[in-house]
């Protein structure tokens, strides 16, 4: 017990400099282009002489560099995130207000991967070379191929426009949430069906396998106590970096079906060239994946004991 | 003075043809082998192939189904989406090859440095990479996008710079095996520079894993960019780019589904060939990687 708080304490410590780091490329992104950064966030804008003033001051922008960071960092500490340049609202505010619906979609999305793509990799495993594994395997390699904005649309076409069965986009509806979970969770789903397939039949021709099937036991048990506990923990870790590469893919999905989450947020910032918000929510996508990973990571270490004395 | 070295062309052609051998043996390849091949052939012949100019306008034929003479319809202008789709597939590979080389020549050239150098140099490399690591999925090239500007040579950039730190990471953890061999210290007993012995002779050696690397990165690099047309954060109209031609399609969905659905087969189908390509490769030629494909 004591070597895993060690080794929590020791990633969270890790996990600072690594945040820092984060801050410095977001803060500094504006800073990279030539020019005035004020006049960039106004591009398309006649503001007049006061406006562009002002806005240099209220950024802090008349300041140097080094203090201008250290005024951000302590910022984001105590919450202020910035203003957004479109709405004038903080930008903490519009990320939170938009936060759950990013989050139930992902988490609906890495239901489907996990659920539809371990159970296709176990089968395709155990029912190696039959008609079921080469479909499945099929499957897995269209899904992962598939752009995710194209299957939507198709998706769209199919379910909403053709067969009438379910809304084209909104949020208000449970089922709304259908078509942009099943859009977002069916790359996962290939990728996590490919791993738990070669995962499971490299555990299969392991010794202890060969030894318990020695010893007469049941094929179902040999497969889901011996073989599948083991299998699955190159799963997980693929399954929690997934969730962070669902985040990222929500951005396109969230645009497709015109559900309200930091997504969406995000590229319409970008159309708006409202700069403070971009940074935003790429440092809250950021630090949520960079937390999702570490909590996987612990989750690995207390599975696997070896990992955490390492 | 150091002795020349040389060439062993007859063990290194014995070498190819091995790894040709198994390459063949694995079907998925040769069918992603195809499928690059005819996409090159489109990009390269497109000005044969295509039965109309990708840009010309016939408002007669807007949005017209497919026909002999507009074999995929046409858009709302009235363009030919066929032809679009095959000069598309120079944008595509001109995309996935751009990226992907900026990715390759920079995260080489920083994955020699970490590795070679070793210490504080390391250390501070490898933090940074694991800091461009941290930005989940397409978001860091959101950021570049949106910092530079949205048109298709920030897009290229912003997938390459988002692709520098899977290279630097695996040249770099070859260099640390690679200069403790025998060679290397050879190499350097007989005096060479570090240049040399870095470009000379650990380079070649990292070179089969980079290429397999290159192919494996190349249809996610294809899907990113395409992904950001998509938004508008990419190729800006009228270029006949795929994820650009299926986002215009958008609005016409109901009525004229072919100006979305062909544009996407071409992006899953050149996706899929170039998996296929890549997972054939990494098995022929550095089963090692295997484990690491996702």
């Amino acid at each position: 017990m004591r070597g895993m708080v060690a080794y929590i304490i020791r990633r969270l410590l890790l996990m600072i400099p690594l945040l820092l780091g984060v801050t410095l490329i977001v803060f500094f992104s504006i800073h990279l282009i030539p020019g005035d950064p004020v006049m960039y966030m106004l591009r398309g804008r006649m503001p007049s002489r006061e406006v562009i003033e002002r806005m240099r001051a209220e950024l802090g922008l008349n300041l140097p560099l080094h203090e201008q960071y250290f005024r951000y960092l302590s910022g984001l500490l105590r919450g202020d995130w910035g203003t957004s340049l479109r709405t004038r609202a903080p930008v903490l505010q519009e990320i939170l207000s938009r936060y759950p619906n990013t989050i139930v979609l992902a988490v609906a999305a890495m239901f489907i991967s996990v659920v539809v793509g371990v159970i296709a990799g176990i089968i395709s495993a155990v029912k190696r070379y039959s008609l079921f594994d080469y479909l499945s395997m099929a499957g897995a390699l269209f899904g992962v191929s598939m752009p995710s904005f194209w299957l939507g649309l198709m998706l769209i076409l199919i379910f909403a426009v053709q067969l009438r069965l379910l809304p084209v986009s909104g949020y208000k509806s449970p089922e709304a949430i259908i078509l942009p979970a099943i859009t977002l969770g069916t790359g996962g789903a290939g990728v996590l069906a490919r791993l738990t397939r070669s995962s499971m039949l490299e555990v299969l021709g392991q010794d202890y396998v060969r030894t318990a099937r020695a010893k007469g036991l049941a094929e179902r048990i040999v497969i889901y106590r011996h073989a599948l506990k083991n299998a699955l923990i190159p799963v997980l870790t693929m399954a929690g970096m997934q969730f962070g590469f669902l985040l990222g893919g929500a951005v396109i999905v969230e645009m497709i079906f015109a559900w309200p989450g930091i997504g969406r947020l995000a590229v319409m910032s970008i159309y708006a060239h409202d700069i403070p918000v971009v940074q935003g929510c790429t440092l809250f996508f950021t630090a949520i994946f960079i937390l999702t990973n570490l909590a996987v990571d612990i989750l690995y270490a207390y599975i696997d004991p070896r990992i955490r004395y390492r | 003075m150091p002795a020349p070295f040389k060439v062993d062309l007859k063990g290194r052609l014995a070498e190819a043809s091995s790894t040709w051998r198994r390459f063949k043996r694995n079907k998925g390849a040769i069918v992603g082998l195809a499928i690059f091949l005819g996409v090159v052939f489109c990009a390269i012949f497109a000005d044969f192939i295509a039965p109309n100019d990708p840009y010309t306008h016939d408002p007669d034929n807007a949005l017209s189904p497919p026909s002999w003479k507009y074999p995929l319809g046409t858009d709302e202008y009235g363009r030919c989406i066929f032809s679009r789709i095959i000069y598309g597939s120079r944008i595509s590979l001109l995309v996935g090859v751009v990226s992907v080389g900026i990715a390759a020549v920079v995260g080489v050239v920083i994955g020699l440095i970490a590795g070679y150098c070793g210490g504080i140099v390391d250390s501070v490399i490898m933090r940074i990479m694991d800091i461009l690591l941290a930005f989940p999925g397409i978001l860091l090239a959101l950021l570049i996008v949106s910092v530079l500007g949205r048109n298709l040579v920030n897009c290229m950039v912003a997938v390459g710079i988002w692709n520098i730190p899977v290279y630097a990471r695996l040249v770099r953890g070859m260099v640390l095996s690679i200069k403790e061999t025998e060679y290397v210290l050879a190499a350097k007993a007989l005096g060479l520079n570090d240049l040399r012995i870095l470009f000379k002779h650990i380079l070649p050696n990292c070179m089969a894993p980079i290429i397999v690397l290159s192919t494996l990165l190349m249809p996610g690099a294809i899907l990113a960019a395409a992904g950001l047309s998509f938004l508008g954060l990419g190729a800006q109209p009228p270029t006949p780019e795929w994820g650009r031609m299926l986002s215009e399609g958008r609005e016409f969905l109901a009525t004229a589904w072919w100006i979305a659905t062909f544009p996407g087969i071409a992006i899953f189908v050149t996706v899929m060939g170039l998996n296929l390509l890549g997972d054939g490769l990494r098995d022929a030629l550095d089963p090692r990687l295997k484990v690491g494909r996702v």
